[in-house]
This record gives structure tokens, C-alpha cells and sequence, in this order.
């Protein structure tokens, strides 16, 4: 479990105010503890990228939840694609051959 | 490592803005989260990384000119990137609500849809999944309880922990995320399991542990004592001239687990009394003499 504590000291670039903003703009979601927030590792690594964006590649929080929103957006077809690539690997040899010709023609 | 100044393509008299620009773009291009099928880029990132780490800190800088330090060893820390995480059950709080069934688009010639059908249905989205964290007691983890926890939204919801739930364990509950748009089903609450720990007793897989304090007179003579278990106290035997360390084994008093139950493992402590009576010093003390006998003769000749 990390608390808000944890992450401000593995992360220095970010400030106490910048990640509260963060959380208020929902660009972070850790899960709620009551009253306080935890974060887990895949929170911490979104904080990294953030601080990367925002602190780092001066992009500001005009342009930051737009940036956020695609790169979302690309991870959730990169699941889908990975969960049609499994049901298609499930298929006979002679459907998955027939499948990767069709899908070389459209390219 | 290379050269830093060759790697941001900078000249050494670059100035501290057109090092830091020059890292900006080399940045935005090759981050591997904003690149994340490509490998050759997250190599060359942290090529980019290192070189700013020297370049783009005066101090270093100057050193490195000076030949006191080297391009060596600037490697920064390894972290996992976020693209690690993305899609995996970490990061569902961050999924887009772009489901399977909302990229007809992408897929519709695929299953066989018809587009017209497919283009004329009303935007559609499943509700976002939430998360949130849940202390228990170690009582209550190990035989289960109904806990009504209230949301930040001032809703409440009853969860059932299931019974020998372990620590870090994610409960779903299906349909108790944020609603769905347009008959999108409704998102899904996760919620992460804290067992606290307990004075008593420990858990080792399906076994409860617990220390068990027995007197001299029961160790040597044995006896029946009450013993807490997770489910209130037995009544268990003390066999003659047990030891402190062995256990006694308490058949299915331990943690729910499939078909079953495990047991619970009672370590046997000699505890003296807090105050050695004349009686006991002087029959130790006669015993002694008759009776020496060496507990450790196992770890060979040393005292």
C-alpha cells in the first residue's frame, strides 16, 4: 500500500499541491481509504508519467488531459487487440491461415 | 556511453535552453509510454536520459567538460513505465469505457454485423470501474463477515469477505462501479482486502498459529487447557512431558480452503510462574543431582 506520503518521497519533482490537482482532475484514481487515498504500482507509474508530461516536457494542463485521454484510449485497444489476437490464435491452423491472408490483402 | 552532447545532437557550447530543447523533442519522440510498441525507442530514451541527466545539469555539466567525470554510470534509476501497467488489473481505474462491444467500427465486418444496424444504435458505454480498500480484522478475514462500507459519493455498499480471505486479495463486485451511458452495462467495484494482523493469532496458508502457554506442571504431568480458536475455545489435551516448540495439531480449526479446512497449529511455551517459590528451587536443586540430563546433545560436546 503507498500512501500520498511514499509517492512525494520517490517522486521529488512533484509537489504536494501538483498531485492533489491531479487527483482532483481524476488523472490519477487511487482507490479511497475512508478518508485518505492508497495508490498502487500502476498509479505510481502514471504519477512518473505525469511529472514526465507536465514538469519535465513543459505540456500543460491545457493540453495534458487530451495527451491522457488517448493514451488511454490506445491502451484499451491494445487489451482488445490482445484479447481478439487470443480468440484468433484459438482457431484451427486452416482459419488462422485463411484470417492473416484476408487481413494482408486490406493492408 | 556515447558522447551526451552527440546524443541530444547538441554542440559542447550549446546553451543550457537549447540543451533542455533539444532533450524536450528527443523526449517527446521517443517515451516509452508514448511509444509503446516500439523497443528501439525505449533503448534510445534512456540513452537521451542519461546524456541530460550530465548536460542538463550545470554542475555535471562543467565537471564533465572539465574530464572529471565521465559519461559513464549516468544511468538513471530503472522504473517501470506506466505502459506496464496499462490494461493489466492495476490500472482499470484508467480504462477509457471503450469495450469490446463499442468498436464496431473496427470489428463490425469481422462478426458479421450488419453497419446499418451497428451505426444506428444510440451511443452506448459501460461505467467506469472503481476501486477502494478495505481494513478487516484478522477474526473477521479468517471466518467471514458482511461489511457495509459508504462511498465517497455518500452511497453505501454492502460487501460480503468471504471467509479465509487473504491479505491483498481483490474482492469484485460486478455492476458497482459508476452506471453505464446509453445501456451500457455498469461498471465494477474492486475492492482490495487489508487483513489486520492479531495478537494472537498468526496465519501460515490454511493454518492458524498461535503460541501456547503451558505451566511446568502441565508440560511434565499433562492436562487439559482452554485454547482460543478462530471459532471461540476447545478444550485440548497437553500430552505427558511435552517441550516447549512442539505443536500441537488442532484437526480443521484453521482457514476455509478448497474442500476443506486447514487446521490450527498451537506451539507449546513453558512459561515459569512469576515468582519461584523455596518448594521449587529446592526440589530442582535435589532433582539436579540424581537426574542431569543434556536437551542438548544434538549440537555436539560444547556446553
Amino acid at each position: 500500500m503507498i500512501t500520498e506520503h511514499d509517492v512525494l518521497l520517490k517522486i521529488e519533482s512533484v509537489t504536494a499541491v501538483q498531485l492533489r490537482v491531479w487527483i482532483t482532475e481524476e488523472w490519477v484514481r487511487p482507490a479511497q481509504s475512508g478518508s485518505a487515498v492508497t495508490f498502487n504500482e500502476a498509479d505510481l507509474a502514471r504519477i512518473r508519467l505525469l511529472d514526465m508530461l507536465n514538469n519535465q516536457l513543459g505540456i500543460d494542463s491545457e493540453a495534458l488531459p487530451i495527451i491522457l485521454s488517448l493514451l488511454d484510449q490506445v491502451h484499451d485497444l491494445r487489451e482488445q487487440m490482445r484479447i481478439l489476437c487470443t480468440a484468433v490464435q484459438a482457431q484451427p491452423d486452416d482459419i488462422r491461415a485463411e484470417i492473416l491472408k484476408q487481413a494482408r490483402k486490406k493492408q | 556511453m556515447e558522447d551526451p552532447y552527440k546524443i541530444l545532437g547538441v554542440s559542447k557550447d550549446a546553451s543550457e535552453a537549447d540543451i533542455k530543447k533539444a532533450y524536450r523533442k528527443l523526449a517527446k519522440e521517443l517515451h516509452p509510454d508514448l511509444n509503446p510498441t516500439d523497443k528501439g525507442a525505449e533503448e534510445r530514451f534512456k540513452e537521451v536520459a542519461a546524456a541530460f541527466g550530465i548536460v542538463g545539469d550545470a554542475e555535471k555539466r562543467a565537471k564533465f567538460d572539465k574530464g572529471e567525470i565521465d559519461a559513464s554510470g549516468a544511468e538513471r534509476p530503472e522504473h517501470r513505465y506506466y505502459k506496464e501497467y496499462a490494461g493489466g488489473d492495476q490500472a482499470r481505474q484508467y480504462r477509457s469505457g471503450a469495450h469490446f462491444d463499442d468498436l464496431s467500427d473496427v470489428f463490425a465486418d469481422l462478426f458479421g454485423h450488419d453497419q446499418q444496424d451497428q451505426r444506428s444504435q444510440q451511443f452506448k458505454m459501460r461505467g467506469r470501474d472503481v476501486r477502494y480498500h478495505l481494513a478487516v480484522s484478522f477474526l473477521h478475514a479468517a471466518t467471514g463477515e458482511t461489511t457495509r462500507i459508504t462511498l465517497p459519493n455518500g452511497t453505501s455498499l454492502d460487501v460480503k469477505v468471504p471467509e479465509g480471505v487473504k491479505h491483498g486479495q481483490t474482492i469484485r463486485l460486478r455492476g458497482k462501479g459508476e452506471p453505464g451511458l446509453g445501456g451500457g452495462g455498469d461498471g465494477d467495484a474492486f475492492i482490495e482486502i487489508e487483513v489486520r494482523p492479531d495478537a494472537l493469532f498468526r496465519r501460515e496458508a490454511d493454518d492458524i498459529v498461535i503460541d501456547l502457554p503451558i505451566t511446568i506442571d502441565e508440560a511434565v504431568l499433562g492436562g487439559k487447557v482452554e485454547v482460543p480458536t478462530i471459532d471461540g475455545s476447545v478444550r485440548v489435551a497437553i500430552p505427558k512431558g511435552s517441550s516447549s516448540g512442539q505443536s500441537l495439531r488442532l484437526k480443521r480449526k484453521g482457514v476455509k480452503k478448497a474442500g476443506g479446512k486447514g487446521d490450527q497449529r498451537c506451539i507449546l511455551k513453558i512459561t515459569l510462574p512469576d515468582e519461584m517459590d523455596e518448594e521449587l528451587i529446592t526440589f530442582m536443586e535435589k532433582w539436579r543431582e540424581t537426574h542431569a540430563y543434556n536437551p542438548r546433545a544434538a549440537m555436539g560436546d560444547k556446553p
